[in-house]
Order: structure tokens, then C-alpha cells, then sequence
């Protein structure tokens, strides 16, 4: 079922991958990076690539510079057609990339990244050239058909030159009752460049969404990554970010809301590889209902990353007894002179304050909304693209207002 | 014209009874001051009107028009026309005043208040831009007790219970809500009934009650007018403790 096609590099890059998913084994539960999921019913031999077949495209909401529109992994549509935008190179890697974006791969990688970089029908490639700055959101617009046992595998590549810019969107919509979606974003940052990035999942309930980010820092550059949370029935984004460059920086957000039998899962591994170098990570999620979340993140400072300054914060609430949070920070400190910093949280919303705006005369369950609206104001604010704050802040009200709060259902 | 008639109140916190039989009321249009040492059951009173968790009433009557409110969720009290001013407003993280304040009022739209904060945002002496934040996130201690009083202003509720609202307060702040209250209690189209929780003459000063009520021990022990804070202000609370909670004659 291996897709062929486009340059001789990417069919060998697919067949270099399929050869190194043969290589390891099948993930399992009993490993650290997939504790407390179900990834042991995962069958992947029951899946095909999915074909990507009619689907309407629904707007985003988000006024784009550029719309990538992207069904089970192949580009659909391009909006405007051919956006003329100086410095910045929209193309896939079956249609005229160069290759992709280099990015280290992690010593523990699995075989979903091989089976995906294996059998991946295309890439899309992003690639903004040295200086540019690009102001305006490119939106990367993921669609998964819903195909009965269809695994759809979308791969965005961005590459950002030295001392450029950018803003990008990725929306996963779509998706079913027994959909896989393993969909990949590399990053590579070069010196002193910047990127803005947001991920919005809002797929089907049923859904199976397995996400892999991998961003490389170069010296002083800066990566900015927020990721949302609020679909599909396992949900899992693995974030992995190298700053490799003295000076080099990433800050990154998640958020996610758990609603029903909703499982959302974030791993995130703040890798300084280089001194003088900062990693800021904040994670906030709520569960109700029966829904369940993990966050499991490793701050790790390798030997001569000096002055390395990492923080990471894991924040849940738990609203209801049939819903559960897992928290598990992790160090590996290999140097001596860093600040690094952790803290996480688990528990109900907070019963002096629910007290205080009951006093005001405000209904319990409309209280602890509330607070749990409250409980995201902080990290929304942090949305590092302005024009995608009101459509993060509508769909996470929109859920918030279905949850089941005191066995009240909104 | 609403009276608030609290019969024989007892209460316990964590298992303790701490308020052993209180009884007073307060009607429309008065200003009730409720004086005590430091561990009489002030706050418990206050927290056992509002109903808050872990403050259990095992004995005795709440009533507001006749309307018994023991039993009530806090909420409920307070739409009926409760309001308590606490002593240590707490930050509300994300929450904003006017969405509170809306919801409180039983409107979804905020803007439906607005008007009505803004103008007593005004008169408290509240800088208008800390209405932006998050309810308390970020005001000092006597931002908070004005914040209390707008709130009031804007909710409007019949009976107040204000707990420990001078501390904090630099004394031109007292002044100004001290007046602001007064108002409240002669304007006729509200004629707010207070019952003032203090330990402190200086807030009794500017509010001018009409009847103090002593708590000692977790009982009224005392009641007279004005008169009666300028004897407290001489002797203290010794003279209204029985000889075995002061063994020491302290």
C-alpha cells in the first residue's frame, strides 16, 4: 500500500522509513511515553491510507494571508491560488520542495513516525526565506475523511531562515468513529528567526488523533507553540523541542477541555542542547464527565547547556468524580549551573472562591463555569497570533457550555 | 421593608459548636453594629447566615421577611437579599467583575449592569480600571473592601452584613464608604438594612449605628445603643466573660 510518486529523496525517504519502522516495535502501554493510554487496541494492520474522497471545505474562521487546504494528507486547494508573498515558498514535497525541513530525530522514536513519514501520500513545505517577516496567520487546514479504518497522515514542514518571521495555523477538523490521524510537524528555526504556531484539533468524537511536533532552535531564535485540545476521542500531542543554538528559546502552550469519554494527552520533552538557552512550558487542561487527561513532560539539560533556564507548569482541573488528571513532570539535569523549575496541580475548581460568587447570588453550576472559564483566561491570553484569539476563545466557550457540572448538563 | 430576624443560631465549624444561641434582628432602614473580641464567632455569624461549607447550623432560625433561609443554599440567600461583604476578599482568577456581577443579577449580558458600576465605581473612590481585571487579582487590601461596597451597590440586596469592612481602609476611605452607606440606608428606594461586624470603634464612628450588639463567646451578652461602644472602647470585653474562660484573670 506504499504511496510512490514526486522526486526520487522523498521515495526514498519513505522507503528509508518503512525500513526503520521494521526496526522497532509496535508502541505499548508498558513504555513510559504511552502510560495511561490505550494505545494496545490500536491494531495499525487494520487500517488503510485513506483516500481523501468528496469533502466540502469548510471555512476555518480565521482571516488567512494564505489557506493550505490539506484532505488525508494531500493538498486540495490553495487560497489565494498563488499567493505572492515576499520571502515565503508554499509547495509539497511531491510538487517541487527542495526537501524538508531538517529537524533532529529523537533517540526513542517510534514506529507511528516511521509508519507515517512511510507512507505519507505528501508534505507540505512551508519555507521563509532569511529577513522575511510574514505578519498575517498561514493557515495549514487539515481534514480527515471519515473512512471507516482510514488512517490519514498530514505532514507540515516549515523551515524559517535566519533572522525571519512567521505565523502558522494548523485546524484538524473532520475525522469519525474510526479514524487514525497521525499527523507530523517539523520545525526548523534558524538563528535568530521566529515562529508563531498554533494547533486546533476539534475532530470527530471517535477519532484516534496521535500528533508528533519536532522543532530544532538555532542560536537565539525563538519558537512559540500553542495547541488546543477539544476533539476527537484520544487526542494526544507529542511536542519535542530542541534548542540547539546558544541563546535559543521556545515557549510553549496546551490547553485541552475533556468532555464525556474524552482522552487528551500531551507529551512534551524541552531538550537544551545549548547554554544560555530558555524553555517556558505551561500546560492547563479540565476534564469532566468520564474524560480523562496525561501530562507527562521531561525538562532535559544536556552537559555544557550552562545557564539553561526551563520552567514547566501542569495545571488541571478535575470536575466530576468520573473524570481523572495524570500529572508527571520529569527532570534530567546533566549541568550544573541552570534554574529550572516546576510545578503541577490536580484537583476541583476552588471551594472559596465557588463560595464567594455564590454569595454574589450566582447558581453553583454557573459558578464553577465560571471558574473554569476563569481557570483558562490566563494561558488564552498567551495565544501567541492575535487572529486566532476569538475563534480559540468561541469553540472552548462553546464546549465549556455543554459540560456537566454538580450532574447539570449545560 | 425587609427585617432580618435571627432566632437562636447555633452553629459549628469542624465539629466545634462556636456559636452557642445568637438572637437579634435588623429591619429596614437600621444600622445593627455586632461588636466582639477576637474569637467570639463575628465571622462564623457571618459565614452561618451565608451558608458556606463547613459552617454547619445545628439549631435555630434564619428569617428574611418571615422567609426561613436556614437550609437554603448561599446563592439562594442571597437572591433572596443577602449580601455579605467578607472580611478577606479572595482573588477570582479569570473571572471578571462585570461577568460575576451579571450572573449575580441574573443577566447574561453584562453591559445590562454596567452603568450602574461604573457610577459607583465612581463613588467608592475605586479606580475605573481595576473594573478590567479579574475580580480582586491585583488590588491592595482597601481596593477590595470598595469592591465589596460596589458590589452591594450594584446587586442592590436589602440586608448587608458587612465583616470587618474598616480593615484595610486608610481613614478618608472610611469616610467615603461610610457615607456612601449611610445613603444607602436613608435612600428610600433601597433603605438597606446594615449589620456592621467590627471590632473597631473608628468604623461606628462614620456609620453612626443604631444598635450595638455585643458577642462574646459565641453569645449576645450585651445590647444598648451608641452609648455602649464608648464603654467598650473604656473596658473591653472583660467584664462580659464568665471566670472559667479566663482563668488566668487576664
Amino acid at each position: 500500500m506504499a504511496p510512490t510518486g514526486g522526486p526520487a529523496w522523498f521515495d526514498q525517504l519513505r522507503a528509508d522509513a518503512r525500513a526503520a519502522q521494521a526496526q522497532v516495535p509496535v508502541p505499548s502501554a508498558r513504555e513510559e511515553v504511552w502510560r495511561y493510554t490505550p494505545i494496545d487496541d490500536l491494531e495499525l494492520d487494520r487500517y488503510s491510507l485513506a483516500e481523501g474522497g468528496e469533502t466540502a471545505l469548510v471555512p476555518t474562521g480565521i482571516d488567512a494571508l494564505v489557506t493550505i487546504s490539506v484532505v488525508d494528507g494531500r493538498v486540495v486547494g490553495i487560497a489565494p491560488t498563488s499567493p505572492e508573498v515576499a520571502g515565503l515558498t508554499v509547495c509539497t514535497a511531491t510538487t517541487g520542495a527542495p526537501g524538508l525541513a531538517v529537524v533532529q530525530t529523537p533517540a526513542d522514536d517510534d514506529h507511528l513516525l516511521r509508519f507515517h513519514h512511510g507512507y505519507a501520500h505528501d508534505a507540505v513545505v512551508l519555507e521563509v526565506a532569511r529577513g522575511a517577516s510574514i505578519d498575517a496567520p498561514i493557515v495549514v487546514h487539515h481534514i480527515a475523511t471519515d473512512t471507516s479504518h482510514g488512517v490519514s497522515l498530514p505532514w507540515l514542514s516549515i523551515s524559517l531562515g535566519e533572522g525571519s518571521s512567521c505565523q502558522v495555523v494548523e485546524v484538524y477538523d473532520g475525522g469519525g468513529p474510526s479514524v487514525l490521524t497521525l499527523p507530523v510537524t517539523e520545525v526548523s528555526i534558524g538563528a535568530g528567526a521566529h515562529l508563531r504556531h498554533v494547533a486546533l484539533q476539534r475532530t470527530a468524537t471517535g477519532t484516534w488523533h496521535l500528533a508528533r511536533q519536532l522543532a530544532q532552535v538555532e542560536r537565539d531564535g525563538t519558537f512559540e507553540s500553542f495547541s488546543v485540545g477539544l476533539g476527537a476521542s484520544f487526542d494526544r500531542v507529542r511536542t519535542d523541542v530542541a534548542v540547539v543554538g546558544r541563546g535559543a528559546s521556545s515557549r510553549l502552550r496546551s490547553v485541552y477541555l475533556g468532555t464525556e469519554d474524552q482522552l487528551h494527552d500531551v507529551r512534551t520533552i524541552q531538550d537544551h542542547q545549548a547554554g544560555h538557552s530558555t524553555s517556558d512550558l505551561l500546560c492547563k487542561g479540565a476534564v469532566a464527565d468520564q474524560a480523562r487527561s496525561v501530562y507527562t513532560g521531561t525538562i532535559r539539560i544536556r552537559n555544557g547547556a550552562i545557564r539553561s533556564d526551563a520552567v514547566q507548569n501542569n495545571h488541571n482541573l478535575v470536575l466530576g468524580d468520573g473524570a481523572q488528571a495524570e500529572s508527571v513532570p520529569n527532570l534530567d539535569i546533566l549541568e550544573n549551573d541552570v534554574r529550572c523549575a516546576h510545578g503541577s496541580t490536580v484537583g476541583p475548581v476552588d471551594e472559596d472562591q465557588r463560595y464567594y460568587l455564590e454569595s454574589r447570588g450566582i447558581e453553583p453550576e454557573v459558578a464553577e463555569r465560571l471558574l473554569v472559564a476563569g481557570f483558562f483566561e490566563d494561558v488564552l491570553d498567551q495565544l501567541p497570533i492575535p487572529g486566532v484569539r476569538a475563534l480559540v476563545h468561541a469553540e472552548l466557550a462553546q464546549r465549556l457550555a455543554t459540560i456537566t457540572i454538580g450532574g447539570v448538563h449545560g | 421593608m425587609s427585617i432580618l430576624e435571627v432566632r437562636d443560631l447555633h452553629a459549628t465549624v469542624a465539629g466545634r459548636e462556636v456559636l452557642h444561641g445568637v438572637t437579634f434582628s435588623v429591619e429596614a432602614g437600621a444600622v445593627h453594629a455586632i461588636m466582639g473580641p477576637n474569637g467570639s464567632g463575628k465571622s462564623t455569624l457571618a459565614h452561618a447566615l451565608m451558608g458556606r461549607p463547613g459552617t454547619l447550623i445545628t439549631a435555630g432560625s434564619i428569617l428574611l421577611d418571615g422567609r426561613e433561609l436556614v437550609g437554603l443554599p448561599t446563592h439562594e440567600r442571597a437572591r433572596a437579599g443577602l449580601y455579605l461583604a467578607l472580611q478577606q476578599p479572595l482573588e477570582v482568577p479569570g473571572v471578571h467583575l462585570a461577568d460575576a456581577l451579571a450572573a449575580a443579577a441574573g443577566h447574561d449580558d453584562p453591559s445590562a449592569i454596567e452603568s450602574r458600576l461604573a457610577s459607583s465605581v465612581q463613588a467608592v473612590g475605586l479606580e475605573p480600571k481595576l473594573l478590567g481585571r479579574a475580580i480582586n487579582v491585583g488590588l491592595s487590601g482597601g481596593e477590595r473592601k470598595r469592591s465589596e461596597i460596589v458590589q452591594l451597590d450594584v446587586l442592590r440586596r436589602p440586608v448587608a452584613i458587612l465583616d470587618e469592612i474598616d480593615s484595610g481602609l486608610d481613614v478618608d476611605a472610611l469616610a467615603a464608604i461610610g457615607a456612601h452607606l449611610s445613603a444607602a440606608v436613608k435612600d428610600p428606594s433601597w433603605n438597606l438594612a446594615v449589620v456592621a461586624i467590627t471590632h473597631f470603634q473608628r468604623l461606628l464612628d462614620v456609620l453612626a449605628p443604631d444598635v450595638i450588639h455585643v458577642l462574646v463567646d459565641g453569645r449576645i451578652v450585651d445590647e444598648g445603643g451608641p452609648e455602649l461602644v464608648t464603654a467598650l472602647e473604656a473596658d473591653g470585653y472583660a467584664r462580659y466573660r464568665r471566670p472559667a474562660d479566663d482563668p488566668f484573670g487576664l
